[in-house]
């Protein structure tokens, strides 16, 4: 006796991925329109928190004396939180992306992925006004764009992988338990100082470093800095250690959503 | 010719068994089943469905009734593939469009017009066909100035208009629709009608999933009765509609006589008995429709009553009361009444239609005017006949039929 049931749908094929990229858009514009409609500040709310944090960070960079050599601390914390806060937010999004789509998800069977997928697009769509705002700043400062700016693409691609793959974790988990969402906000703000946004990667004690670039957002978040800032190609050693943990929280999360997710109508 | 199947359900059971709190263990259990075997904990035994098994052939409209908590809900979902049956095997041929409460993904702050895309999308339907039907919809629902207004502004018959507005104009094989026919103006809900057997007609396969016998009967070519989970009669609409009314009627009256046995006690009273008797005296559980009965009800008064005035009322299932009666205003004059009394109230005719009813008992002291007592549910009995009329009561009529110009 199979301990579980079979359910066969058999239809003909209608291009399974435009109805998929056709239901992520949907929902995201209905995320994007919902959320903002009765803001007074709208859009400029998924901009805030790096400059709030910008903000904060170069006010205690005065009385801490955190020195970041020749490259002007404000445009220092920034280019390390935009990247920050897109994967914050990817986090967040698919934390609720599941319990947010209870209506769709008790009623129709649509792939469940497309929510975590769909919060991780949404969450690229505000990193790219972030990045609008960024590349003002490195203008402000006189920084032109270089040959090594075209490396932006593969760290956005790991770093939303990254970002999508443990997004399924959280998806998954925080739809049963309610724990992981609310335990969720505690670990993030941990893992950003144990991350180099406030403070650059060369105040890390060298005793702390085998452990320390164990910490996948390290090569995210260098990288980006590389490329935008000094010009230079990433640290291919902290971006090997991003990519491969993308590989490995994938292995956890996609079997992990999979199986839970055909039992997110009874949850939600 | 198992190519005009649409829907093929083999031993079906169900069970929540991740419910909404679920231990890590349970978590792990869904992860890795083949690792983490063993006992379900507590509740998570409880089946939703049991060893269900239907064939719904292309085209036929299926009624599914039951009472509450029957796993009518659980049973669509799991035909929409939105929950995984726990047991056994269900095959579905043909594009599903489940209509279950039809709100599915509905923002409230976004306006009818975006909603219906946001629909659209839900169920596969590309933006530009969307743009095309639109018009058809726009019209459907009959929502005016308010299409363009957001949703949170709407009354709950609005949501559901624009819901089953844009559901029934996407073609698909196989509707699921679940008690969505209780919202709405008639006018909607003979249009909602109109429309399904339109979709019906041009060849899809409707399950219908209502409380409402009405709709079943009209609709529905089909009726499969669930109770907790299993399939207790299955057959022709009509059948269905017997077996569902008998079904109610037994819960009904092991209800009742559970409760007669613990005897219904009130501060002024303690009845003792009721019983519905017809004019041999013998005691009945159904009554033919328009034959003459009675009801008796036997009580014992706890004190000296000055003027008593009793109140029978008979209500039919939907709690509607069909007929209220007031001992005095029909005659009854009683003076000075006290320890155990018989009261008959006997009807030489009714016009009660088919049905299951209830008996509800008041006394009232007249000088005062004052309730003493209201028992509700004291006995209750079927009228039971042939034929297909409905309603809330029998009428029997004249019908004529003849030419315009022979008419004088």
């Amino acid at each position: 006796m199979s301990a579980q049931g079979t359910y066969i749908h058999l239809e003909p094929a209608v291009e399974p991925w435009r109805q998929f990229l056709a239901l992520m858009w949907a929902i995201a514009v209905r995320e994007l329109k919902g959320r903002y409609r009765r803001s007074a500040l709208g859009i400029v709310w998924a901009v805030l928190p790096p400059i709030f944090y910008a903000a904060l960070f170069t006010v205690l960079q005065g009385i801490l004396h955190i020195s970041t050599g020749d490259v002007p601390y404000v445009l220092f914390a920034y280019a390390g939180l935009v990247p920050w806060a897109f994967f914050v937010n990817a986090l967040n999004r698919c934390g609720g992306s599941v319990g947010a789509n209870a209506g769709i998800v008790k009623k129709v069977a649509v792939p469940r992925v497309v929510f975590p997928v769909t919060a991780v697009v949404t969450a690229l769509a505000d990193l790219a006004v972030s990045g609008i705002l960024l590349a003002g700043l490195l203008a402000w400062f006189g920084i032109a764009p270089g040959v090594h700016l075209l490396w932006l693409g593969p760290i956005l691609i790991v770093a939303t992988l990254f970002a999508l793959g443990c997004g399924l974790i959280v998806a998954a988990l925080g739809t049963f338990l309610q724990d992981v969402l609310f335990g969720l906000p505690l670990l993030v703000q941990l893992w950003m100082l144990a991350t180099p946004i406030m403070y650059p990667l060369s105040q890390v004690p060298p005793s702390w470093m085998p452990l320390y670039i164990l910490n996948p957002m390290v090569g995210i978040i260098e990288g980006f800095r590389a490329v935008l800032i000094r010009q230079v190609a990433p640290d291919m050693r902290l971006l090997g250690v991003s990519m491969a943990a993308t590989v490995l929280v994938w292995m956890i999360g996609w079997p992990l959503f999979k199986n839970l997710s055909q039992h997110f109508a009874d949850a939600v | 010719m198992s190519d005009a199947i649409s829907i093929r359900v083999e031993g079906l059971w169900k069970h929540y068994g991740l419910s909404s709190r679920p231990g890590l263990g349970q978590i792990a259990r869904a992860v890795l089943p083949q690792v983490c075997r063993g006992p379900m904990n507590g509740d998570a035994e409880f089946w939703a469905l049991r060893d269900v098994s239907f064939e719904v052939r292309r085209g036929e409209t299926v009624g599914i009734i039951g009472r509450n908590g029957a796993g009518k809900s659980t049973l669509l979902k799991v035909l929409a593939g939105v929950t995984p049956p726990s047991r056994g095997r269900v095959e579905v041929h043909g594009r599903i469009f489940p209509m279950i409460e039809l709100n599915a993904g509905v923002h409230p702050e976004l306006t009818g017009r975006e909603n219906t895309y946001l629909l659209g999308a839900i169920m596969g339907v590309p933006g530009e066909q969307m743009t095309s039907l639109l018009p058809e919809i726009e019209e459907f629902v009959e929502l005016g100035d308010w299409f363009d207004r957001p949703v949170r502004t709407y009354s709950s018959g609005m949501v559901a208009r624009l819901g089953f507005g844009v559901a029934t104009r996407i073609e698909s094989d196989i509707l699921l629709i679940d008690e969505t026919f209780a919202v709405g103006d008639l006018k909607f809900q003979n249009k909602s009608l109109a429309r399904i057997k339109e979709l019906r007609e041009r060849g899809a396969t409707v399950i219908l999933v209502t409380h409402s016998l009405d709709m079943l009967q009209f609709i529905a070519q089909r009726g499969i009765v669930l109770d907790e989970g299993a399939i207790v009669a299955e057959g022709s609409a009509l059948e269905g509609l017997r077996a569902y009314e008998q079904l109610v009627f037994g819960k009904e009256r092991l209800r009742l006589a559970q409760r007669g046995r613990s005897g219904q006690a009130a501060k002024e009273l303690t009845m003792v008995s009721t019983r519905i008797f017809g004019p041999g005296e013998e005691t009945l559980t159904e009554v033919e429709a328009g034959a003459p009965f009675g009801i008796e009800i036997r009580f014992r008064v706890h004190r000296l009553l000055d003027r008593p005035v009793f109140s029978v009322g008979v209500l039919n299932a939907t709690g509607v009361v069909c007929v209220w009666n007031v001992s005095e205003e029909d005659g009854l004059q009683c003076e000075g009444v006290s320890g155990a009394m018989r009261l008959r109230i006997w009807y030489d005719e009714h016009k009660l239609s088919k049905g299951a009813y209830e008996v509800n008992f008041a006394l009232r002291e007249q000088t005062s005017y004052e309730t003493l007592e209201r028992l509700a549910g004291i006995a209750s009995f079927s009228v039971t006949g042939s034929g297909r009329a409905r309603g809330i009561m029998a009428l029997p009529a004249q019908w004529r039929l003849c030419r315009e110009q022979d008419h004088t």
